[in-house]
């Protein structure tokens, strides 16, 4: 079967997957290359663990293609629902997970170490990630929402499933704990006190 | 957030400034974390890719796969060539009817012979059954010429 879109990266995230439950297997590939890289920062961000986030992915996606059929037109955005099961799933798996002490916070992923600079951004990432795992996590998924998704509030409202007004609530106390958590930190990685 | 100064919690009533401060501390942090985010390696595409194809063939499958019906019994599909239960018991009710007038046949059937022959018969009564074998000859010839006049 051929896309019905002259230019099908352009299309919809709803039409693709329309054209996906209607068989078109070029959709799916172009669903996948476009929000697969979103579900897995947003899991690795949420969970601190790649591993683990690859599986979250997977089964986001999964839960995709399945709803697909019944998917209906102008009722949600695709991505919205996406971070939505993305997050519900993270939440369940932390849940049953103990809680990651600091000295076992995931490591930067980076393959370029060398030079001083990118070591300290390195680190600064790590100590963020650190800080973030100790967030409780209506406010950790709230801040990456915000801040690493940078999504609206008016979105993420509707990805938590909460009103605007929690969604500023949870970003002023997430804020608020990340810079008390980081405050310490920030000399050591080479920032002044006036930013 | 409210304007209410009373509903104001010590949650989200915050000195701007102080917000701002936490803003520009927390920047440089996000800033070093954004980028991050990895592409997902072509194992996990490989893999969530042929989810979707076997998601994509099961939906599909489940649309052309026939409806499986339950077999049906001879004698029910019997009943259902000669058009069901109301047909089956016309016909039972008719074939019992043309057995018991074979049997017995209703009065009505014998009546012309009847009519005729009680007028010939003096000793035969209305209703009795009556033969022609019970006629004498002269009485058939009779019977005969009325049948001839009938017509």
């Amino acid at each position: 079967m051929t896309m019905a879109f002259d230019d099908p990266d352009s299309a919809p995230d709803a039409a693709l997957l329309t054209l996906y439950a209607n068989g078109d297997a070029e959709a799916a590939r172009l669903l996948a290359a476009r929000l697969l890289p979103r579900v897995l920062a947003h899991a690795e961000r949420l969970l601190g663990s790649r591993a683990e986030a690859e599986d979250v992915a997977q089964e986001a996606m999964l839960r995709l293609w399945r709803i697909a059929p019944a998917w209906r037109q102008g009722e949600a955005q695709v991505s919205t629902w996406l971070y939505r099961v993305t997050a519900n799933l993270c939440i369940d798996r932390l849940r049953r997970a103990r809680p990651v002490p600091l000295e076992e916070a995931p490591e930067i992923a980076d393959g370029h170490a060398g030079p001083a600079a990118r070591m300290q951004e390195a680190e600064r990432a790590t100590a963020l990630k650190a800080a973030l795992m100790r967030l409780p996590a209506r406010q950790r998924e709230a801040v990456v929402l915000r801040h690493m998704e940078e999504l609206g509030n008016p979105e993420i409202a509707e990805i938590m499933e909460t009103s605007v007004e929690a969604v500023e609530s949870l970003l002023a106390r997430g804020k608020r704990a990340l810079a008390a958590d980081l405050a310490g930190r920030r000399a050591e990685l080479g920032y002044t006190d006036d930013g | 957030m409210t304007d209410k100064p009373f509903s104001k919690s010590k949650q989200t009533a915050r000195d701007p400034a102080k917000q701002a401060a936490e803003e520009a501390a927390l920047a440089p942090f996000f800033d070093a974390l954004r980028p991050e985010a990895a592409a997902p390696s072509e194992a996990l595409m490989a893999r969530v890719l042929a989810d979707a194809a076997r998601e994509q063939a099961a939906t599909g499958a489940d649309e052309r796969r026939p409806v499986a019906r339950p077999a049906t019994p001879p004698a029910r599909r019997l009943l259902g060539w000669i058009g069901g239960w109301p047909v089956l018991s016309g016909l039972a009710t008719a074939t019992l009817a043309g057995i018991w007038i074979g049997v017995n046949p209703p009065a009505p059937l014998a009546a012309p012979v009847g009519t005729l022959t009680t007028a010939l018969l003096p000793g035969a009564g209305a209703g009795e059954a009556t033969y022609l074998v019970d006629l004498d000859l002269e009485a058939s010839f009779a019977l005969a010429d009325a049948e001839g006049a009938m017509q």
